[in-house]
């Protein structure tokens, strides 16, 4: 595996973005100017390529594995059991399976405190001694460096591929706008934080990128700064992320402060070196654990579940996700709809060892993600706007894979990540070709009937749509499913309340659909505002589909109509079981397993970690096709056709049915005034504190600290006084009486 | 070749040789090229009207050259080793030192052509090239020295164009009184120091502070015990050899300018020019503590860290890190008050000297039980310091300077508006000022920090250094932080201005390098440590000596 050349240059793949970036912002304004995306190009370019050659290497090397190797035996096993097994086979010369998870360490990052002689008797990341007490002296170490498994490498090829295809669209999109080199460096910076959270071996590379990316989505949510709208809307982002990394940072700290070490697994996965490891061996009967890492287990899901609900914009942190889509549409298709908001739950998945035990926290992310998706999906029926349409969708999209990973589902959440990254990207390019052609206008009320005039984009609109509502045989049909299916099994509620989310979906989509594409040809008068910085003079005349903004499209939506197969049920080697070899994957079943017979709480089905049966007869019965699918099929289908009767063939009759649900329909339109409950339950009174505090800093602190700078200062003046006066003689004095002060300390 | 010469005249010569043919003299081919240098630079004006200009060429080349070598020496796999009857030793903590002092005196060369070039007499080039990399050569020599003849001799090398230079503008009135208390102290001190060492060699009777191995061909090799070594196994010597030691102490704190031999500093940097200024910061003050630091590391080996009757290696430990505690402290109060740059920046060396002494005291003695790992850990902690604080004193001058040329002031004052005026120059700026108060995003975070952490694990009465430096980092930041406020809060309505795009160079890549050392943490810490290894310093492997008597 270690051959590999993209395994070997991992590194690559963050770095050639970042250069990129560094190469537009430096000498875009100067040299670049219409050609800065260029170098985003190539680095993210070469970056895709990396990314899926390692994807396809390490395909090759689980297909050679699970030929040649033997089946594992079925039934309970522990991972002690695993690896005797796995060093018996390694003794008899048989590589049984070739372990596809591996760390590569880059350089040592930060090496402090300890002393060095902990250093030595506590060699790398292992800060257990022999007798397996936790170093007491143990030091702060921070690798950089990569942890590559099929979980990475996916998240690498979802990133890296769907990023290239953005930032070709971008480049047409963003044709003209001044400060274009600004766009691409942001790009490149953002492309190499998402790569370095999704790639790092611990905890702090995560924050790192996690910060990185936040910091790359406030700079390109404020892109268009001199619009008030969107400084706000860049600032909000800001602010509610920063609630969510708080409780994310404690978090890492506390896994610091329980286990002395913020790897995930330390040298490599079953060595018990790293915190997901550690957590495992202490949860496993017999495990040892100290009270302290007791408590600690309990609280550092909660926490690290902050840090996602802030970056997924989950309730009560989506706020800032629908004002988000004031920055340019590229970015919101990468940023806030394909990989960033994605990034709480694939850290959740990451982490899936220390949260499978917790009950209470698992409990909590279903219910908060179910409660998310039919909050969301409930304002964007009555939202006008289309992007502020396709943003509700994704906070529901995004409650639908926090649902997956709070029921012990982690591989259909993953896979819905990966189908949602497709098709809400396409729909959000195709927005962004409406909104082009339109000249800045995104109103469903005042366009219709497109067909005509955007042919291509009304068939990738249709196939975006068709995704996302759950039409089979469409990527979001398969994943949706899952989840739905995941939920029905652990609990009723839930699967009802997804099912009927689902209904939502298809219907708030349909709904966009028939209005802008089908219906009455009706285009807004004169260019409503030029704002976007298109000039309206060549509007006319210009085509409204270029090739390079085409180009990517047509690749997404081949993404969203196949994406589907990757985890077709009935195949033994489909994303699942690939996933499967992701430790993650695996700590988190074997604990799953435990921790619910032990609980008496019911079987978890693990196959929904990817885990398959060594058994071929009992895999062959699992039926490919469930009740549910049909159920979720005809649920859709009846939004469609809801949609299609009052917003296609009888448009009144929306209008109608939404003055007779006053009371709802008000609600809906004023988005449950969540803005305004925040406006004033919270920040008002925090507003009313800074002034307190501010008074407070002037009269107190202010003075404190003039009566400590008092000191030195009186002191400065008294050794320019008495010393320092420039006289020779003076300073002769004052260094002989320094001289004896010395010999009496040598001589006492 | 150079064997064949010495063989018939000094006695022992092929014996002392660690590395028999010709290849002995690699380690010194720098300092070779620096000598070459200076007479290459001497014959310029023989060649060109603007001799200047030229002057500072030659000089970047023969550094560049010097540079070169270095490079291939530190990166050779064994360099350790004496040299010239001992006079000499090359050790990775030497290279690591010269590479470092090259490197700034290469940046104090391009500090000079974007800032003073245009104000010096036409032909006074080579007269100040000559005495820079004069002084250059004797620091590089106090650094791999410690033979008492040799360490005397490259003081005064390093001393003697020093004075020179603080007064070289001569019409500059401040700047010859401050060279004048320059040399008045100096010759003081110097004459302490010899005084001190003469003492020492009385009693010992050889200059070699380490021992010498002879290589006899077999596999006893003959031990010359050097004067630690005989300093250990004798039993006498009481008072006189404390005497010494403090004269060896007394010499060093005055290039190091510890309190209370640092009266000369303010006034010397205020009056030289500003090159001369930041290359006295850094070189002579780093000079003088490495050169302390190997002559200490090797008498407390002797000793095997341990406290002898005769002498109390913790009281030397004591009052090493008093006089630092005292430095660091007078140096921050002192800069508290300052309306010059200049002076600001001399108080702040004298801190930044404090802090470094500090690390000093650890070294002769431990509370830990003597590893391979801890035994390098003060030289390790204060070649990442210097390494730090060179480039954040470069960029503070640099920008200094370039300020004060355009404004044709030197007050803090000026730099008001500074942010709108010239925001490259003000964002280097705060770097710098932030990084000299030891905050990240910036590298002076890792050293200060490095060093802290260095201090803690020793416990004991070094919490009290600690403590002492916390405190004097939070004073600092209040007259660091003064430039940064007025800087960017400060109220200005003079025009913008483009600095020299030279000097920005500079400070941009100084400010470049502090993030960069941050960045790398890991490697960087690496690095020094590689590098940390102190010839001679071997307790634990050393075969037992049989003392000779003197």
């Amino acid at each position: 595996m270690s051959d590999l050349f993209a395994f070997q240059h991992a590194w690559l793949i963050p770095l050639l973005p970042l250069l990129g970036a560094l190469l537009a912002g430096f000498l875009g304004a100067r040299f670049l100017k219409r050609q800065s995306h260029w170098p985003i190009w190539l680095g993210v370019g070469a970056s895709a390529v990396l990314s899926f050659s390692l994807l396809f290497g390490m395909l090759a090397l689980w297909t050679k594995g699970r030929e040649s190797s033997v089946r594992e035996p079925a039934g309970k096993w522990t991972v002690e059991q695993a690896n005797l097994e796995r060093a018996a086979a390694r003794d008899r010369g048989e590589s049984k399976s070739v372990p596809l998870a591996r760390s590569i360490k880059w350089f040592d990052w930060i090496l402090a405190g300890g002393s060095d002689a902990s250093h030595k008797s506590y060699p790398d990341n292992d800060i257990r001694s022999a007798d397996g007490t936790v170093n007491p002296l143990r030091p702060f170490h921070v690798e950089a460096g990569a942890w590559i498994d099929p979980l990475t490498a996916v998240m690498l090829c979802v990133v890296c591929g769907i990023g290239f295809f953005i930032t070709v669209f971008a480049a047409g999109y963003m044709k003209g706008e001044s400060g274009y080199f600004r766009f691409f460096a942001y790009l490149g910076l953002f492309l190499f934080s998402m790569t370095i959270l999704v790639m790092g071996n611990n905890f702090v590379m995560l924050y790192l990128g996690w910060e990185g990316v936040g910091l790359c989505s406030y700079l390109l949510i404020g892109y268009y700064y001199e619009k008030p709208a969107a400084r706000e809307a860049a600032k909000k982002a800001f602010l509610v992320n920063r609630i969510g990394d708080f409780g994310f940072g404690l978090g890492i700290m506390l896994c610091f402060l329980a286990f002395g070490t913020v790897s995930y697994y330390g040298n490599g996965p079953h060595t018990g070196s790293g915190v997901l490891d550690m957590a495992m061996a202490a949860q496993l009967p017999g495990g040892q654990i100290t009270p302290f890492q007791q408590t600690a287990l309990k609280w550092i899901p909660f926490l690290l579940m902050i840090g996602a609900f802030g970056k997924s914009a989950q309730f009560p942190l989506y706020v800032w996700l629908p004002d988000a889509m004031e920055g340019p549409t590229p970015v919101s298709a990468l940023i806030h709809a394909a990989t960033m908001v994605t990034a709480g739950v694939y850290m959740i998945a990451r982490c899936s060892t220390l949260f499978v035990q917790n009950e209470a926290a698992l409990i909590t992310i279903a219910f908060v993600g179910a409660f998310t998706a039919l909050f969301a999906g409930s304002i964007a029926l009555r939202q006008f706007d289309l992007k502020k349409v396709f943003a509700y969708s994704t906070v529901s999209q995004l409650g639908f894979m926090f649902v997956a990973v709070g029921v012990l589902a982690p591989v259909a959440g993953v896979f819905h990540l990966i189908t949602h990254a497709f098709f809400k990207a396409l729909l959000f390019l195709s927005c962004g070709v409406i909104m082009h052609a339109m000249s800045g206008e995104l109103d469903m009320r005042k366009f219709s009937g497109l067909k005509r005039v955007l042919p291509k984009t009304h068939v990738l609109m249709l196939i975006g749509c068709l995704a996302l509502a759950g039409i089979f045989p469409f990527s979001g049909f398969f994943s949706k499913d899952e989840i739905v299916g995941a939920a029905f099994h652990h609990n009723t509620l839930l699967g009802l309340v997804l099912l009927f989310t689902a209904f939502l979906t298809a219907y708030y989509t349909f709904r966009l659909y028939f209005r802008v594409f089908q219906g009455p040809e009706i285009l807004p008068e004169a260019p409503a505002h030029a704002s976007h910085g298109h000039g309206g003079d060549e509007h006319g005349s210009h085509n409204h589909e270029p090739w390079s903004m085409m180009l990517p499209l047509f690749v997404l939506a081949i993404g969203a109509i196949l994406a589907g197969a990757l985890n077709w049920p009935e195949r033994e080697r489909s994303l699942g079981t690939f996933l499967y070899e992701s430790p993650s994957f695996q700590n988190g079943a074997v604990i799953a397993d435990i921790a619910f017979t032990r609980l008496g709480g019911k079987p978890v089905d693990l196959s929904a970690f990817g885990r398959r049966e060594a058994d071929e007869a009992a895999m062959g019965h699992e039926p490919p096709f469930t009740p549910i699918m049909g159920i979720s099929l005809i649920v859709a289908l009846c939004g469609v056709w809801l949609a299609y009767r009052n917003h296609l063939k009888d448009r009144a009759a929306a209008e109608r049915l939404a003055r007779k649900l006053g009371g709802l329909t008000t609600l809906l339109e004023g988005k449950y005034w969540i803005d305004e409950i925040y406006e004033n339950a919270i920040v008002e009174p925090l507003k009313k504190l800074g002034r307190a505090f501010f008074i407070i800093d002037q009269m107190v602190v202010d003075g404190v600290v003039w009566m400590i700078s008092f000191i030195p200062q009186a002191t400065g003046f008294a050794l320019k006084l008495t010393t320092q006066r420039g006289y020779l003689q003076g300073y002769a004095a004052s260094m002989l009486f320094g001289v004896l002060v010395i010999l009496l300390l040598i001589f006492w | 070749m150079l064997s064949a010469i010495g063989a018939p005249f000094i006695p022992h010569w092929n014996e002392v040789l660690p590395h028999s043919g010709d290849g002995f003299l690699k380690p010194f081919v720098a300092d070779l090229w620096l000598i070459v240098t200076i007479v290459a630079v001497l014959i310029t004006p023989f060649f060109t009207r603007k001799s200047n200009i030229a002057c500072a060429l030659v000089a970047l080349a023969g550094l560049t050259g010097a540079l070169l070598c270095l490079l291939v020496v530190g990166a050779g796999s064994d360099v350790t080793g004496t040299h010239f009857r001992g006079l000499l030793v090359i050790d990775g903590f030497a290279v690591f030192w010269k590479v470092l002092l090259i490197v700034f005196v290469m940046g104090i060369i391009l500090m000079w052509l974007s800032v003073s070039a245009w104000g010096m007499h036409e032909g006074d080039g080579p007269e100040f090239f000559t005495l820079l990399l004069g002084a250059t050569l004797g620091m590089s020599l106090m650094g791999s020295t410690s033979n008492l003849l040799m360490i005397f001799l490259s003081v005064e090398l390093a001393s003697l164009p020093s004075y020179v230079m603080a007064g070289f503008r001569k019409t500059h009135r401040v700047g010859a009184e401050a060279s004048l208390k320059y040399v008045l102290f100096g010759a003081a001190t110097s004459s302490i120091m010899v005084y001190g060492l003469s003492i020492l060699y009385g009693l010992y009777g050889t200059l070699d502070i380490h021992s010498t191995i002879l290589a006899n061909g077999t596999a006893f090799p003959t031990i010359i015990p050097g004067l630690a070594a005989k300093m250990a196994a004798s039993t006498g010597g009481g008072a006189l050899l404390a005497v010494a030691i403090f004269g060896l102490i007394v010499g060093i704190g005055f290039k190091v300018s510890a309190v209370p031999f640092h009266f000369w500093c303010p006034d010397v940097f205020e009056g030289a020019s500003i090159e001369v200024s930041a290359f006295l910061s850094v070189a002579s003050k780093g000079a003088a503590l490495v050169l302390l630091l190997r002559a200490l590391m090797l008498i407390a080996d002797a000793f095997g860290y341990q406290n002898a009757p005769h002498v109390s290696l913790s009281s030397i430990a004591a009052v090493i890190g008093i006089i630092g505690a005292v430095t660091a402290t007078v140096g921050n109060t002192a800069a508290f008050i300052q309306t010059n740059i200049k002076r600001l920046l001399a108080y702040s060396s004298i801190a930044h000297a404090g802090y470094m002494l500090c690390a000093l005291s650890l070294l002769v003695a431990h509370n830990h039980a003597i590893t391979v790992d801890n035994l390098n850990v003060p030289a390790q902690a204060i070649l990442l310091y210097l390494a730090v604080y060179m480039f954040m004193n470069l960029g503070a001058f640099t920008v200094a300077g370039l300020v004060a040329r355009q404004t044709g002031s030197e007050l803090v004052s000026e730099y008001s508006g500074l942010g709108r005026r010239s925001p490259i120059l003000a964002a280097c700026m705060f770097c710098f000022m932030i990084s000299l108060i030891g905050l990240p995003p910036f590298a002076g975070f890792v050293a200060k920090l490095n060093l802290l952490l260095v201090l803690m694990s020793n416990g004991g009465w070094w919490w009290g250094l600690v403590i002492v430096i916390g405190v004097n980092t939070i004073l600092s930041a209040f007259y660091y932080f003064r430039v940064i406020k007025a800087m960017y809060l400060g109220d200005n309505e003079e025009a913008a201005f483009v600095p020299n795009p030279l000097g920005s160079a500079i400070a941009l890549c100084s400010a470049m390098m502090l993030v960069l050392m941050l960045l790398g943490y890991g490697p960087f810490t690496d690095l020094t440590k590689k590098f940390s290894h102190v010839y001679g310093v071997d307790v634990l492997s050393r075969p037992v000596v049989v003392s000779a008597q003197p």
